[in-house]
């Protein structure tokens, strides 16, 4: 297996029939899907992926990163919102993937 | 103005009341009852319609016959007479010295001997025909105005010419192009209008027969069953490949949801067809010309996968191989290229080298000299292909490579330019100028270059191509057997192509 990064807003990745759902941004795949696969703009995760990935933990984020967080999990929010709010909302957004992990 | 025009001395009237009068009295009705009903109707009117009345019928004789005709390779090509048989043989040497015997000898003795090889090559002739007919009444009715009888003739005629240009281009009746490979698929939740699902992706190749015929509102064909004129009946592949599995994607969220989709270019696939939707009930929502497709709403089609059988219908057994799939058969040697399949839904375009050419025609045309020293003399496009060559040569080179030749006459300035020609860069005689056609039936995606003339001494081939038949065109007016008139066209050939290595083709081309 190889583990992707995926493009922005991706859910899954679908190869060989077999689907394989992404998480966090990263999916991971049989060895032979990432060549079919880097068409959809998959590529394989590097050390820079998975740190930057590391650090999404919302109760470090700035407000900015909040906006883009959520808006990378099909979380529309306005702009009027409050910081703590958009910390509480995207810890929320974070959990399903926490739990299917 | 009001000077008096009293002449004779009685009651005098100014012009201006004589001229007031006349006014009042244009604009009363005649108080007489008998002129008045006179005027209020006349005899004989205008028809408001153009087919009632004493009304001229101003019909022009003679039918229009406003659709084209386009047969550049039926044209092209000789025909030539056959001599019985089932199919058209030949033999050919194919290689001399294939084992590069050296050739120094030493004194007084004999040098090496070479090896020499050959091939032997088959094509099966076969029929087509199509057929008409006029009832008594349609001729009846059509006396003084046209001869019903010979435009059908004539129209049968043209019919069958632009299907026998069709098989001489993609006739397919030997190269299988299998199952369509399991297409790969990423759901997305931007880039579209899809819903939060998860949806199915079934993709199946299709051959030139398949693309041609196949619209997203139609269906594409599978399998084809016709019933004949004659009662019999043909069971025949429609150019589509066996379907492939399904892929899943998911939209996770929301609904402004995209999937892209891709699969492994499929050699001998001049065009894809797309189904989506839930497992199981996948809907026809695009064909594509290359092997990818990003999908962003419902599919629009009617037609369903599941009603596709589960077999490879891409060749057609009822026809001749034409020249694409002459030149994709495996063994051919003719040069190939599949473009890459590039972003999923966006493909690879044709890529200009800077300097007044496209990279993937040149190493076409240098594989082609290399392999075999020749040169094709026409390379046939489509008309998107045709532009983007054309825009990709002119803006593509900034060292102003290419050769504008202006017409200084009054008047013959024209906008907009239009490659015409490439020069083939690998050639004996220096560049040789390779006419670009675009052909009628070529889809988009898929370039086919032509060689007419080898350059190989006393090759003992007239013809590089030709239609070889066993029967040329004939026309059957069959006998009576109800009151109309049956026409039937029909002709017994194969198109024979001495050298498919003097072929080229590049498909999967993009857009762009």
């Amino acid at each position: 297996m190889i583990k992707l990064k995926a493009p922005q807003g991706a859910c899954s990745a679908s190869f060989n029939g077999e689907e394989y759902l992404v998480v966090d941004g990263f999916v991971d795949v049989p060895d032979n899907a990432a060549e079919p696969l880097a068409s959809h703009g998959f590529h394989e995760a590097t050390d820079d992926d998975l740190a930057s990935e590391a650090s999404e933990d919302p109760a470090t984020m700035g407000r900015k990163e909040l906006f883009a967080f959520l808006k990378g999990r099909g979380i529309a929010v306005g702009a009027t919102v409050t910081t703590e709010d958009l910390r509480k909302y995207a810890t929320d957004a974070a959990k399903p993937a926490e739990k299917a992990e | 103005m009001n000077a008096p025009t009293n002449m004779g001395g009685g009651n005098a009237l100014s012009v201006q009341d004589t001229l007031n009068a006349f006014k009042s009295a244009y604009k009363s009705p005649i108080a007489d009852p008998r002129i008045g009903d006179l005027l209020k109707s006349s005899t004989f009117v205008q028809s408001g319609s153009p087919t009632s009345g004493l009304t001229f019928y101003d019909l022009e004789l003679g039918a229009k016959f406003l659709y084209p005709v386009l047969t550049p390779l039926r044209n092209m090509i000789p025909r030539v007479s056959g001599k019985g048989g089932v199919q058209a043989s030949w033999r050919a040497v194919t290689a001399i010295n294939s084992t590069g015997v050296r050739a120094g000898v030493s004194g007084g003795n004999r040098g090496g001997q070479i090896v020499v090889g050959t091939t032997d090559y088959t094509a099966n002739y076969k029929g087509i025909g199509l057929e008409d007919s006029v009832d008594f009444e349609a001729q009846y009715a059509g006396q003084g105005f046209d001869d019903v009888r010979a435009i059908a003739s004539k129209t049968l005629l043209e019919a069958l010419m632009l299907q026998e240009e069709y098989t001489l281009l993609g006739g397919n009746s030997s190269l299988s192009l299998g199952t369509t490979p399991t297409p790969s698929a990423t759901g997305a939740i931007t880039g579209g209008s899809l819903a939060a699902a998860t949806y199915s992706v079934i993709c199946v190749a299709l051959s030139l027969d398949a693309v041609i015929n196949g619209t997203v509102a139609g269906g594409i064909q599978a399998s084809i069953t016709r019933t004949n004129t004659d009662g019999s009946s043909d069971t025949f592949g429609g150019g589509a490949a066996q379907k492939s599995a399904a892929a899943s994607a998911t939209v996770a969220s929301g609904s402004t949801g995209s999937i892209s989709a891709s699969v492994a270019a499929v050699k001998g696939a001049l065009g894809y067809a797309w189904f989506w939707g839930a497992a199981g009930s996948e809907v026809l929502g695009a064909i594509t010309s290359i092997n990818s497709v990003v999908i962003t709403a419902t599919a629009a089609g009617t037609q369903t996968a599941a009603s596709l059988p589960s077999a490879d219908n891409s060749k057609n057994t009822l026809v001749f191989d034409g020249l694409l799939y002459q030149a994709l058969a495996s063994g051919s040697n003719a040069y190939f290229q599949s473009m890459a399949t590039g972003t999923a839904g966006t493909g690879t375009p044709l890529t200009s080298d800077s300097a007044g050419g496209i990279v993937e025609i040149d190493t076409m045309l240098k594989s082609m000299w290399d392999n075999y020293r020749l040169t094709p003399d026409t390379i046939w496009v489509n008309s998107q292909e045709g532009l983007n060559i054309s825009k990709k040569i002119v803006a593509g080179s900034s060292s102003a490579a290419q050769r504008f030749v202006f017409n200084a006459e009054q008047g013959m300035l024209a906008g907009g330019i239009m490659v015409r020609s490439y020069l083939n860069r690998f050639s004996m005689t220096g560049a040789a100028e390779i006419p670009i056609k675009i052909h009628p039936n070529l889809p988009a995606g898929t370039i086919l270059a032509t060689t007419s003339k080898l350059p190989y001494p006393l090759s003992n081939v007239a013809n590089v191509f030709q239609v070889r038949t066993r029967q040329d065109y004939y026309q059957i007016e069959w006998p009576l057997r109800s009151r109309k008139y049956e026409y039937g066209v029909y002709a017994d050939q194969v198109l024979q192509h001495y050298f498919p290595p003097s072929m080229g083709v590049i498909t999967n081309i993009a857009n762009g």
